[in-house]
């Protein structure tokens, strides 16, 4: 069965994500990858699907959910007893993604705001049209890891090294490029952790 | 089979290509651009067997997307022309990037071999490509070559003949999937593409349907021509880019990117390539750029590069410069005295000799100039420039890469206008590179330097090296202004993704910077040669028609009979000296009474009520007419004008003393005409060079708005100075 048929309240075992890269990418980033237990907390049709794992709520919308494949394991609530719904109508936390106050030690950041010879995995390229295309024509694209290499005189360019070559762009064209980074902070050190 | 192969070269900037392209076919090639647009098109030949293969270089390029010039033209060049065969050229030292560019080709399905170039640098490195499981993999011959020294071009060339062969002109257009949300629309599309028989002779209809997905501009509008089919495809496209965006937050287009790369990911894991550490090169090359791009260091270095430049193009261009100048000079000599003086003799001398001599007269400036570029450009020198100056030059709506025309036109005094904008073709952003055409004209040539000497010497006593610097000044501020405000008006529009690669540091090939230079070189004297003589001969009938009439010519004689008369019969040397003056000081009359009475002089005291504002009279007038030709030309027609002679450029302290003296003439008018000079329009030789850059239409634009801007410059300065400092 897929996650979009499952329940409210009812414990459910990843089996597989039906999608993309991009769609593995990001839910793995989540932290929902195949193999582990999660619980719904709410399911209406129409609404996105709240889950909890680990004490941490996500909220999918229901295409996504129509796309994971899922197993019941039935012991609902054996080793995570779920809260009641402190959402009732199914409206997903407004950050939706983690908990507050959870820390997350990987970190997303703008790749402007890294410092030269951090090295990060670009977590997503919002550019689109022509930028968009010369971004991705380089190699630029989720899941690469790449370092910042220098920057111009003037602070901008920036030089970046991916793997086997080096590339600069402009920072209002880094702007689009999100990059997780392990460790360290960005230059204004960013709020948001990587879960999203 | 057709006796006459062709086979495209394409592959990645900076993947080795053109050395390639020249290890293949040597010198028996031809530049030419590609019908419509600037881009250049190489085209070169070699024999295999008795058989002609026709090679043709396309334009590096990172995709295939209807975005840049290049990639269209290359991708028009495919489909239109359908070669048999596409060599793709890859920089095996970014083995997956060059990939990309290989996995678009093979959706189109064009019978390719790969060559993985620079192997070389690969082995040293320590990293390991299995090429035989590379082919298998991708179901393509793959052959390990090394361009710079030809190794593996032989084996290159037979493989490439043995897939021609095998695939005898047809296409396999690769289908990969691209995951669950577009491959069932793409399905759908291609089904509707076959049976509308939409554009399906021309191109794979499964890749109509990707390109359609990717939103290319060029397909979508050949399918809006088409009626019905474009509309059904357009609203598919709809539905799932609505559909991405809601549920991946995504494009389809980046979708199908990350699924090319998936694929390329899928074969190059499967032991294709095995890296052992960093690269050496990549190592060595950031080490380099840890001085060349510092922060302090770094800019400073940079200048010191353009300006060492600078001097070299200017002082060894300057050498065969001047073997050319003597020969043409002895050329009109010899002419003038074995001709008998007359209309057909002035003809050859001041018209063809002078115009023709002007024009080759460059080609050593250029060859010098394109050899410097071509090595700046070819060792990675050049993307680090960029990168650095992109910042400044960014904010008036330039790129990083405009500096160097800039320099090379006059940034620092006393360049050339002709290859600076011929420099400017090192832009790759269309729009940035109009805008660097169409301003790096007004910086201080070496012709005009000249005029600057001579009425700063004239006029701003002592203070001519300031005068010229200010000028300079003036003319980078000028340049960059007027770049920003094309950039806000005529040529607006978002700039251009800076998206750009940093070479690994190379050491360029002499065979390479060779044929670079010579072909541009050639391609300058022969193209720009033909518009140059041919205007050349225009200017001079325009100076020269009509004559004076009879009557007037008479006069003249007369005098000079009468002074000859007066000659004692044995005249002491003081007495010839002071005849031969006085003979001078006639045939000056008579010059400026000709120039005067010409078309040109005619214009110019047709145009004096006007100019006046500016505080220019004909004599000026016809000067700065002449200075179209040529801007050497102000000087020397501002000498005749004046009934000075004949007044070289290097000496001019006679006409400057007589233009001090002259009631007309005071600093206002000096700075009036300065200005002017500084900012009118662009000789015609680079007038040419920018037609041939851009188009005519940007090149008489360029002639226009500089000259109306100079004009209402002058006036301004001469009116509102004239109001305040009443000479």
């Amino acid at each position: 069965m897929v996650l979009k048929d499952v329940s409210n309240g009812e414990r459910i075992k990843l089996l597989a994500v039906d999608g993309g890269c991009n769609l593995q990418c990001r839910l793995a980033g989540m932290g929902l990858v195949p193999g582990m237990e999660v619980t719904v907390i709410s399911n209406i049709p129409g609404r996105p699907i709240i889950l909890e794992t680990y004490g941490i709520r996500l909220s999918l919308c229901q295409k996504m959910a129509s796309r994971i494949r899922v197993l019941k394991t039935n012991n609902a609530a054996a080793t995570h007893p779920s809260p009641p719904s402190i959402y009732p109508g199914g409206v997903p936390p407004k950050a939706s993604i983690c908990e507050p106050g959870v820390r997350c030690r990987r970190r997303l950041c703008r790749l402007r705001q890294m410092q030269v010879n951090q090295t990060g995995t670009i977590h997503s390229v919002k550019a689109q049209g022509e930028l968009g295309r010369r971004i991705r024509d380089m190699g630029l694209i989720p899941n690469t890891e790449i370092t910042v290499v220098g920057r111009a005189p003037l602070k901008d360019p920036v030089a970046l090294r991916l793997r086997d070559f080096t590339l600069s762009l402009r920072n209002n064209e880094a702007d689009f490029i999100t990059v997780e980074v392990s460790g360290g902070g960005c230059e204004d050190d960013a709020e948001h952790c990587a879960c999203g | 089979m057709k006796t006459t192969l062709s086979i495209a070269l394409a592959g990645n900037p900076n993947a080795g290509k053109t050395t390639m392209f020249n290890a293949l076919t040597g010198a028996r090639q031809n530049v030419g651009n590609y019908p419509g647009v600037t881009v250049e098109k190489r085209e070169g030949y070699l024999h295999v067997d008795g058989r002609k293969i026709n090679i043709v270089d396309l334009p590096g390029t990172y995709s295939l997307t209807a975005y840049s010039q290049e990639e269209l033209v290359a991708r028009n060049y495919l489909i239109n022309e359908r070669p048999q065969l596409v060599i793709d050229i890859i920089d095996a030292n970014s083995l997956e990037r060059n990939l990309y560019l290989a996995v678009q080709f093979m959706e189109m399905g064009i019978p390719m071999v790969l060559a993985l170039n620079m192997m070389d640098e690969v082995r040293k490195s320590g990293k390991k490509i299995d090429t035989q499981k590379l082919s298998e993999l991708l179901g393509i011959p793959v052959v390990e070559t090394v361009a710079r020294s030809g190794q593996g071009k032989q084996a290159l060339i037979e493989t490439a003949l043995e897939e021609i062969r095998e695939k005898d002109g047809r296409w396999h257009p690769l289908e990969i999937s691209y995951g669950p949300d577009i491959d069932p629309v793409l399905q759908d599309m291609t089904v509707l593409i076959r049976e509308a028989e939409f554009l399906t002779d021309t191109y794979p209809s499964r890749w109509l349907a990707l390109k359609y997905l990717e939103g290319d501009v060029q397909i979508k509008s050949l399918g809006a021509s088409t009626g019905a089919i474009g509309e059904t495809l357009e609203q598919k496209v709809q539905r799932v880019t609505e559909h991405c965006r809601a549920t991946l937050d995504s494009t389809p287009e980046a979708i199908i990117a990350d699924y090319r790369y998936g694929y390329i990911a899928s074969v190059t894991k499967q032991g294709v390539f095995i890296q052992r550490g960093h690269q050496e090169r990549v190592i060595l090359s950031d080490q380099i750029d840890r001085v060349l791009t510092h922060r302090f260091i770094g800019p400073l270095l940079m200048i010191g590069v353009l300006y060492g430049m600078f001097v070299v193009t200017f002082t060894v261009g300057e050498i065969p410069m001047g073997w050319l100048e003597s020969f043409f000079a002895g050329l009109s000599e010899g002419a003038t005295e074995m001709l008998p003086p007359g209309r057909f003799r002035s003809l050859l001398v001041d018209g063809v000799i002078a115009g023709v001599g002007g024009v080759l007269g460059f080609v050593p400036l250029i060859m010098v100039m394109f050899l410097g570029i071509a090595f700046l450009e070819d060792s990675g020198y050049m993307a680090r420039m960029a990168y650095m100056m992109d910042r400044v030059l960014r904010i008036f709506g330039l790129h990083g890469c405009s500096v160097m025309p800039f320099i090379v036109a006059g940034g620092i005094p006393g360049g050339c206008a002709v290859p600076g904008v011929m420099g400017a073709r090192t832009l790759r952003s269309p729009k940035e590179k109009l805008a660097t055409l169409l301003t790096a004209p007004f910086m201080p040539c070496g012709a005009k330097v000249p005029v600057f000497l001579l009425l700063g010497a004239a006029f701003f006593e002592g203070s001519a090296a300031t005068v010229l610097f200010w000028i300079t000044i003036g003319s980078w501020v000028t340049a960059l202004v007027v770049a920003w405000v094309l950039r806000n008006t005529v040529i607006r529009g978002e700039a251009t993704p800076f998206v750009m690669e940093l070479p690994p540091y190379r050491m360029p090939t002499f065979k390479g910077l060779c044929i670079h230079t010579w072909e541009r070189a050639w391609q300058y004297a022969k193209k720009a040669g033909t518009v140059i003589l041919a205007i050349s001969i225009l200017i001079w009938a325009c100076m020269t028609f009509p004559a004076l009439p009879r009557e007037r010519s008479q006069t003249f004689e007369m005098q000079r009979a009468a002074i000859l008369s007066r000659t004692p019969e044995k005249p002491d040397t003081e007495t010839v000296r002071r005849i031969d003056e006085e003979i001078l000081a006639i045939d000056n009359r008579e010059a400026e009474a000709a120039l005067r009475h010409s078309y040109a002089g005619r214009l110019g005291t047709a145009l004096e009520s006007f100019t006046q504002m500016a505080g220019f009279d004909w004599r000026t007038n016809i000067a700065l007419l002449g200075g179209f030709a040529a801007k050497e030309v102000i000087v020397s027609t501002l000498g005749t004008a004046y009934a000075m002679g004949d007044v070289a450029p290097e000496s001019s302290e006679s006409l400057g003393n007589r233009l001090r003296r002259d009631p007309h003439w005071n600093r206002l008018t000096a700075l009036s005409m300065i200005i002017f000079v500084m900012l009118y329009a662009p000789c015609f030789v680079t007038v040419v060079a920018m037609a041939r850059e851009s188009s005519w239409g940007w090149a008489l634009f360029s002639v226009t708005y500089t000259t109306l801007m100079a004009f209402a410059a002058s006036t301004a300065v001469y009116q509102i100075g004239g109001h305040f400092f009443s000479p």
